[in-house]
């Protein structure tokens, strides 16, 4: 990204990168098609696409990183010289050096036994001569470049004791260690928070403009195409659909596919709001918080204040979508609203009665209450069917609605209800889509009849097409059985197109709430705003006109 | 915590483990039918019921229980488990007689068995025979019950190869025959903690390499060997710490067979004399030494977790 256009960079210099008719198979599955790109010395290309598309296949292949079950066939050039068919003694002298990679779970990326000093050294002296002082040093100098805190500290640390942002900074340090010319992003921001993620992007921009490498940069994530690339490639099932300047790709977007894909994010800008939604009608209380506080109490009298002082009604017919970043409360507020977790101090009322507080018993079960997780996978029993998965939920809760109807033939409506074929009734989950477990998730919630449903997070775990579809039934089904909904999410362009309210969360408290429309536009909270400048515009024009503008006083604390 | 805090508290709390181990034995003792005395006299015919009399005061086993049981608890505190009925010395100093050659067996056994474990649970998942031998081998061993596989090495390696001596014990004085002695023995004591602890090398390290960080090491270029070891290897090691202390723990009184097989006299042996004849301060001198050992291994292995694994020792 220097003064010459992107455009004029590729044709002025020879590429660095040259993929010619790539095809990646695991036995007689093709997994990637006649792929086809270049990448400039210095250009950020951005392969996107939705989970199955092959693009982080095609990241790990350029490394031979896809182990002895992949074919790879085709021409991967690096710098002119060929890497197919693979020799691995020259890959080893390539890999970390001139092309090095980051990845999506930076605590997954690194061995949690050895500090991050010797992790960081190992790779300085693996490819360089140094001596382990050296390598120290020049450790604590990469650490010092990437921003992390305290590097001096921070070396003699073991990973699990650094935040997710904290480690990314380190794999990049591993990164740009021996100076590559080349370095795969693959999904390095997706587990972030979004103020983690926009000052991760930030930093890769500067080491990009000082370093002059080229990135090749993995994501689903439109915000971030439009945050970091200078050329867009869209693949969808192993194959280029276009490919383009990134201005131009989203401004005139030629192929449907991408078209689809764009128009499924959701955006602030593009006042993607729920103004429709009538305000809700019934002033019945659904839930009621009143100064809510759960204290945690770890070793050394450290202690965790998760929720404090919160206070919080929901009605009937009303969506509260609760936004913050991970450790802000939000989840624990949900857990609470679902009698799994016991509060320190206030009262829970839940549909009129008393839940928790000076005065209730043990049992913490609200029965009106049901939750959709994130995980669908991980929240249906691998070995049930569907529908014993589904009759499970509503016999258990026939002990409190004894009419809930637990007929096979009643469990099939319910499939059909969320739109699914009925047939699904006999199949095990592995056999079901993402999109799929988690449209069980929602009917299994629903089939008890709840006045509350609390989501956390239900969508962030699919594609954004997937996504869509998911969030268009969730509203259907809430406008029409009206039940109260806590929608716990990261995301405030989603936040924003599901809920009547939004509430916003940080270290534990409520730092503002309000109609969505009117927070989201007119943020009173400098929290709020730090949030909202965060998020990636899905524009590449807007995106660049908003990192010229200095940074406001709204920055997180 | 600081780490010598953490080994104090983990003594503390092994001594009470064995103290509640010595109460637990002495009462089931005394719920076992068979009077120690009348056990002993059983050979001999026509004696009196002053004898018997005599016999169990001079014991101390006409005191009411709670009696002896203090009594007995207080000698420990003094390592005096009191004096053996059947060879009328201090059951403390038949028991160290005996020790020293259980714990030679068991340490040696322990040291081969887990290094070998280690060594062909590595090549199994490097090599194609290496994986034939663990998966093939392995549970053959296993199968065989211990003083079968001595008797077949014995046979093969003793008397039909005339390698090795067949069992007995040679004194330090003469090392080499002393080592010649040993080899069988140890050998049947390690074939099964070593096919034990191959199979769970194999297994972790077939669990590690699938692990997010192992990629990382091949995608920074370190060398096949040195990812193996520092990223696999290393971190396979934890789960295998923890069966080695189960494996070892239990050993040291359960020789039994393989010394009858081997002719040798350590503890094992002594402790299933010393039941069948109701020698109650063997039997309690014994289960201590052998409790001790559990208590001890497992410390040992609590705290070489910590320096395995950071995550146990900085939380």
């Amino acid at each position: 990204m220097g003064i010459l256009t992107p455009e004029a960079t590729a044709i002025a210099k020879p590429p660095l990168l040259a993929v010619r008719g790539l095809n990646i198979a695991f036995g007689d599955t093709g997994i990637v098609k006649d792929l086809s790109f270049d990448i400039a010395p210095g250009e950020t290309l951005a392969i996107v696409g939705e989970s199955g598309s092959g693009k982080s296949v095609t990241a790990l292949s350029l490394l031979g990183l896809l182990g002895p079950r992949a074919r790879v066939t085709g021409s991967i050039a690096f710098g002119g010289e060929e890497l197919l068919p693979y020799d691995f003694g020259r890959l080893t002298g390539l890999r970390g050096n001139d092309v090095s990679i980051i990845f999506q779970e930076p605590m997954a990326a690194l061995n949690p036994v050895y500090k991050i000093g010797r992790q960081l050294g190992d790779v300085l002296r693996n490819h360089l001569k140094l001596s382990p002082a050296e390598a120290r040093a020049r450790a604590v100098e990469l650490l010092h470049k990437v921003k992390l805190p305290n590097p001096e500290v921070k070396c003699d640390q073991y990973p699990f004791e650094l935040s997710g942002g904290q480690l990314q900074r380190v794999m990049i340090a591993m990164a740009i260690a021996c100076r590559p010319r080349l370095l795969i992003a693959d999904e390095p921001t997706t587990a972030l928070d979004v103020t983690v993620q926009a000052r991760i992007l930030d930093l890769l921009r500067e080491l990009q403009a000082e370093m002059g490498m080229s990135i090749l940069f993995i994501t689903h994530d439109f915000g971030v195409v439009a945050d970091i690339a200078d050329r867009v490639l869209v693949m969808r099932h192993g194959e280029k659909i276009e490919t383009g300047p990134a201005g131009d790709l989203f401004s005139a977007p030629r192929e449907d596919y991408t078209r689809m894909l764009l128009s499924a994010v959701p955006s602030l800008e593009r006042r993607d709001f729920l103004e429709d939604a009538p305000a809700p009608s019934d002033d019945t209380t659904v839930l009621e918080f009143r100064d809510v506080g759960i204290t945690f109490y770890g070793r050394r009298g450290h202690e965790l204040k998760a929720l404090d002082g919160i206070d919080l009604t929901i009605r009937r017919n009303e969506v509260v979508a609760l936004v913050g970043e991970s450790g802000s409360g939000k989840s624990t507020l949900g857990n609470v609203a679902a009698g799994l977790l016991r509060v320190n101090r206030g009262q829970v009322t839940i549909d009129g009665r008393l839940r928790q507080g000076a005065g209730t018993g043990k049992d913490l079960h609200s029965p009106g209450v049901s939750m959709v997780f994130q995980d669908a996978n991980a929240s249906l029993n691998p070995r049930m069917r569907i529908g014993a998965t589904l009759r499970a939920a509503l016999q258990w809760n026939r002990r409190y609605k004894p009419g809930l109807d637990c007929s096979d033939g009643h469990i099939r409506h319910l499939l059909s209800e969320v739109g699914l074929a009925p047939e699904l009734f006999d199949r095990f989950p592995h056999e079901l889509s993402g999109g799929q477990k988690q449209r069980v998730g929602i009917a299994r919630a629903l089939s008890v009849k709840p006045s509350l449903v609390v989501a956390d997070e239900p969508t962030s775990a699919l594609d954004v097409s997937v996504q869509k579809t998911v969030l268009e039934l969730f509203r259907k089904l809430q406008r029409q059985y009206g039940f109260a909904c806590i929608f716990i999410t990261h995301d405030l362009s989603l936040a924003a197109s599901i809920s009547n309210r939004v509430v916003v969360m940080n270290r534990g408290r409520i730092v503002e709430q309000g109609p969505a429309a009117e927070v989201l536009r007119n943020p009173a909270d400098a929290y709020t705003r730090a949030l909202l400048d965060s998020i990636p515009l899905p524009d590449p024009a807007a995106q660049r006109a908003r990192r010229a503008r200095p940074a406001g006083p709204g920055t997180h604390p | 915590m600081g780490l010598a805090a953490y080994c104090g508290k983990r003594i503390l709390i092994g001594l009470a483990m064995i103290v509640c181990v010595q109460v637990i034995i002495f009462l089931a003792i005394q719920v076992v039918p068979g009077d120690p005395v009348e056990a002993m006299l059983s050979e001999t015919a026509g004696i009196g019921p002053d004898v018997v009399a005599a016999l169990r005061q001079q014991f101390g086993l006409d005191k009411p229980m709670p009696v002896r049981l203090l009594n007995h608890v207080i000698g420990l505190l003094r390592l005096d488990f009191g004096i053996s009925f059947q060879y009328s010395q201090p059951a403390f100093d038949i028991i160290a007689s005996r020790l020293a050659v259980s714990i030679e067996l068991v340490v040696l056994a322990a040291f081969f068995g887990i290094t070998g474990g280690i060594l062909l649970g590595s090549l199994s998942v490097q090599t194609r025979w290496g994986d034939r031998l663990v998966s093939i081998l392995g549970p053959v061993i296993l199968s065989v019950p211990g003083y079968v596989l001595g008797s077949v090495l014995i046979l093969g390696l003793s008397l039909s190869l005339g390698w090795l001596p067949a069992g007995g014990v040679a004194p330090f004085s003469d090392p080499a025959e002393h080592v010649r002695r040993l080899v069988l023995p140890v050998v049947t004591l390690a074939l099964p903690i070593a096919a034990t602890i191959a199979k769970v090398t194999r297994f972790e390290i077939l669990e590690v390499r699938t692990q997010d960080w192992v990629r990382t090491s091949r995608a920074y270029g370190f060398p096949t060997r040195v990812t193996f070891r520092r990223d696999i290897l290393r971190n396979a090691l934890t789960p295998v710490l923890t069966i080695s202390a189960l494996e070892l723990g239990g050993l040291i009184g359960a020789t039994v067979l393989v010394e009858k097989v081997f002719n040798l006299s350590g503890l094992g042996s002594l402790l299933v004399s010393s039941v069948s004849v109701r020698d109650y301060p063997l039997i309690q001198g014994a289960v201590f030494v052998i409790s001790a050992f559990y208590i001890a291994i497992n410390i040992i292995s609590d705290i070489m977790y910590g320096f395995l694994d950071p995550r146990v020792s900085k939380r």
